[in-house]
């Protein structure tokens, strides 16, 4: 029953998303107009509070759509909860025996799901665009057109992936969520990944919608940051989740592996990190506007194109969803006809400016000579490098699609493409960075620049010769430290920066980033070997080194798997020891990895074990005391966390209002 | 007037150009890191043996040498092929599609749900296309993926064992 009426409260969240959606048409055809509407072009209409009566609809509205989407959300985590097996999805994802956490996890663990959570945070963000911002028409105009995506995505929901759907007759237990799923922060992963793919929506909303009315000035470049920062934010978690989830879980000491998937995450980022930057640039003197519009589009058509690579399973990933082709194609209709329309109003709209532009008063900085050593120079440097990055990955993500569709060969993109090729742009980007602090809005002076130069420099080379001395990494690894503490210095000096705030976290957290993942995954050591009681593993760089002793082989049950441990005992360190394992999952007898860790702020060891299975029907139960064993050692992996935290919690920073300005509401 | 315009244009033009030198220098290194790095999807019948003198591969891999080169095989692991080094650990084991078998090598862990008789994908390089002992090519792989689901296949493999009518419904 409540199945049922979490059905009805989606299809009346798709009602109340297309009147929403229709509200400014409504006004536009003279219904409830009080006055005479005056041409939308004015600026000055923007700014007036009272509108058309019409208008008061709207935030309950936003209210009802939410509400309803959280009921809707509510009632399938109730069935996921409960373990409602006459509920065709929870009976494929779910079953009784498993922890309740990942019960409700299960929900979004799944096409279905997760298309449900998608509405959810398209209209959270609908709902806080009507009641976090004043009633203007471009405000009024981004509710319509954030409820008009928000339809079109509850339509997709109902009518090709109900997740309501019943199966009859009911089972007596699931089948169980793939247990490599079975982890803490896949739990929480979709909805902060989710939460920063729709937020870019809000931005591409207001973007749309000032668009439209060619209203795209202070106002719209203020709450566009917002909303953009709000998704950056959240989407950088959810990418560090993801990749903490694959370190942990995937058993084979990587966390990034250019997985189309995980590209399609990526790609987003760095437009809205290219986006913010661009916004920043326009808000403070007046440049680079057209660069903002577009990457902001961009950056929302690129995580709705990374929706339809993941779910339409047309790439070939290791994270591939068991797919349905109808599905996709329809997402790719959704995602072509939003992209397209926007991407073509804003080729007109530039070309119908191109001809005034030189005529009006407000003629944007671009034409003004930048100076080289000023801040906009910098700021553009980077939104090209960044927007260089995202095509890159872009090329080498798509490409083996196209092969395929034009010669029918199968093919795959190589990790060392990406390091090749991306290498130069980042570090040269971590370059720039480390000159910010010095660079100001409109320009300095060649020698304050100059001094801060001869000031910095030295420690990062010295950072980097000492990487090759004592450590004797290789050069690669010298110059993105030595690149890593050139940034890193510049964003922590606090004299006379030039930097906001949140800005000087990111970056600090990018730089800290840079050194980290250099050195995790160039420098790190693995050994692979068959092992038996007693036996000592001995894994060592330049700096350290640790000795594990096997100490013991056991058996183990848990919640809802069997596993086969293996204790390493440190023999550095008396009393501790790690305790790898191998599971068998009850219902789905998959077996996966359990990795164990040993981490410091120095290093991680991680150790992985397996045994020789035969074949499937002869589970591999019988306890001899030797295994294959595989010891990597990663220097500096707590870093990489750390950093990707910093940067997001600069992304959180830039949000909260600075001394001087206050403000609550968004403009 | 008229020749500050030209200069400008000049200038405007000498800019336009050593852009577009850069970018087209740029897109030139960047595709054939691309290219470089294509690693194609093959299916033991790809890669079977052959003699010495005919290592040319027609239609795949743009007619290069395929030893050597980065890629992925795909196939079923034959059952009762699984072996283990006691004292180093490599495995061994040999995927068919059904037409020929290749052989193997690994040192590693193997994944999860690795299992005989199961679709594989073994990242790595051909190290010889002359047959073994058994009529094999030999293969050293870097890594090994199985499935990461309960219903995920390798596109490619069941793509190309439908072609060959071998394949089958997963259970």
């Amino acid at each position: 029953m409540t199945v049922e009426i979490g059905h009805y409260a989606l299809v009346l969240a798709l009602c109340v998303a297309s009147a929403l959606a229709l509200l400014p048409s409504l006004e536009l055809c003279g219904f409830f107009s009080k006055k005479d509407t005056n041409d939308s072009a004015q600026p000055s209409i923007s700014a007036n509070p009272d509108m058309s009566p019409i208008y008061a609809l709207s935030r309950p509205l936003a209210c009802a759509l939410f509400l309803l989407c959280l009921f809707a959300n509510a009632m399938l985590i109730r069935a996921f909860l409960l373990s409602n097996f006459s509920v065709l999805l929870v009976w494929q994802h779910s079953h009784s025996q498993k922890p309740d956490l990942y019960k409700f996890a299960a929900m979004w663990g799944n096409h279905e799901g997760s298309m449900l959570l998608w509405v959810l945070v398209l209209s959270t963000f609908a709902a806080l665009i009507a009641f976090f911002s004043r009633t203007t028409r471009l405000n009024q105009l981004t509710l319509a057109i954030q409820s008009g995506i928000c339809a079109l995505f509850l339509a997709f929901t109902l009518f090709f992936s109900n997740p309501f759907a019943r199966l009859y007759p009911s089972a007596l237990d699931g089948q169980g969520l793939n247990p490599i799923l079975q982890h803490p922060a896949l739990a929480i992963h979709p909805p902060l990944l989710y939460m920063g793919y729709v937020g870019l929506s809000a931005a591409f909303s207001t973007t749309l919608a000032g668009l439209i009315l060619n209203d795209l000035h202070t106002d719209w470049a203020k709450s566009t940051r917002v909303w953009t920062l709000v998704a950056w934010s959240f989407l950088g978690a959810g990418i560090t989740l993801g990749a903490f989830w694959a370190y942990e879980e995937l058993g084979w000491g990587g966390f990034w592996f250019w997985d189309p998937v995980e590209n399609a995450s990526l790609m987003p980022w760095l437009l809205a990190s290219a986006g913010l930057h661009a916004l920043m640039s326009y808000i403070k003197t007046n440049s680079l506007r057209s660069w903002a519009i577009l990457l902001v589009l961009l950056a929302f058509s690129a995580s709705l194109l990374g929706t339809f690579l993941v779910r339409s399973g047309v790439l070939v990933s290791v994270h591939s969803f068991a797919s349905d082709p109808l599905r996709g194609i329809i997402i790719l209709l959704c995602v072509s006809l939003i992209t397209g329309s926007s991407l073509c109003l804003f080729a007109w709209r530039r070309l119908a400016d191109g001809d005034k532009t030189a005529s009006t008063e407000d003629k944007p900085a671009s034409d003004r000579r930048i100076s080289l050593l000023s801040r906009e120079a910098g700021q553009f440097l980077n939104i090209l490098l960044l927007s260089c990055c995202c095509a890159l990955v872009m090329l080498a993500t798509l490409y083996p699609l196209f092969f395929e569709f034009f010669t029918g060969n199968t093919l795959s993109v190589g990790p060392p493409y990406y390091a090749n090729v991306l290498t130069p742009f980042f570090l040269l980007l971590v370059a720039i960075l480390g000159l910010l602090p010095v660079l100001g809005w409109g320009g300095s002076s060649l020698s304050r620049v100059k001094r801060y130069i001869f000031w910095v420099a030295p420690i990062a080379c010295g950072g980097g010769l000492a990487m090759l001395v004592f450590a004797r990494t290789s050069a690669t690894v010298a110059i993105a430290v030595a690149l890593g503490l050139w940034a890193l210095v510049g964003a922590l000096r606090t004299r006379s920066s030039k930097h906001a705030r949140g800005a000087r976290f990111a970056h600090a957290g990018i730089a800290i980033l840079l050194i980290a993942v250099a050195c995790a995954s160039l420098t790190d050591i693995e050994k692979f070997r068959k092992m038996s009681l007693g036996e000592r593993i001995t894994i060592n760089n330049a700096l350290s080194s640790t000795t594990l002793e096997l100490q013991d082989i056991f058996a183990r049950t848990g919640t809802n798997y069997q596993e086969r441990v293996a204790r390493f005992a440190f023999i550095e360190k008396d009393g501790k020891s790690l305790s790898p394992s191998r599971r068998v999952y009850h219902p789905s007898k998959i077996e996966t990895t359990e990795a164990a860790i040993d981490r410091n702020i120095y290093r991680d060891i991680y150790i992985t074990i397996a045994t020789i299975k035969r074949n499937a029907s002869k589970p591999s139960s019988e306890l001899d005391d030797s295994l294959s064993v595989r010891v990597q050692l990663k220097p500096l992996m707590f870093w990489v966390w750390i950093g990707a935290g910093i940067t997001v919690f600069g992304g959180i920073l830039s949000l909260l209002p600075n001394r001087a300005s206050g403000r609550r509401r968004l403009p | 007037m008229k020749g500050r315009i030209h200069k400008r244009m000049i200038r405007r033009l000498a800019a336009i150009a050593m852009l577009l030198t850069c970018a087209s220098l740029g897109v030139f290194f960047i595709l054939s890191a691309l290219r470089e790095n294509i690693v194609f999807f093959l299916v033991p019948s790809d890669i079977a043996p052959i003699k010495a003198s005919e290592d040319e591969l027609e239609g795949k891999g743009n007619g290069e040498s395929l030893v050597g080169r980065r890629i992925r095989l795909g196939g079923l692991v034959v059952e009762g092929s699984l072996m283990q080094d006691a004292t180093s650990g490599e495995v061994s084991f040999t995927l068919t599609d059904g037409q020929a078998r290749v052989a193997v090598s690994y040192r590693g862990l193997l994944p999860d749900l690795f299992r005989e008789g199961q679709g594989v994908v073994a990242i790595g390089e051909i190290t010889s296309r002359a047959p073994d002992k058994r009529g094999r090519a030999t293969f050293r792989a870097e890594r090994v993926l199985a499935k990461h689901d309960e219903y995920y296949m390798p596109r490619g493999l069941e793509k190309s064992l439908k072609k060959r009518s071998l394949w089958r419904e997963q259970p």
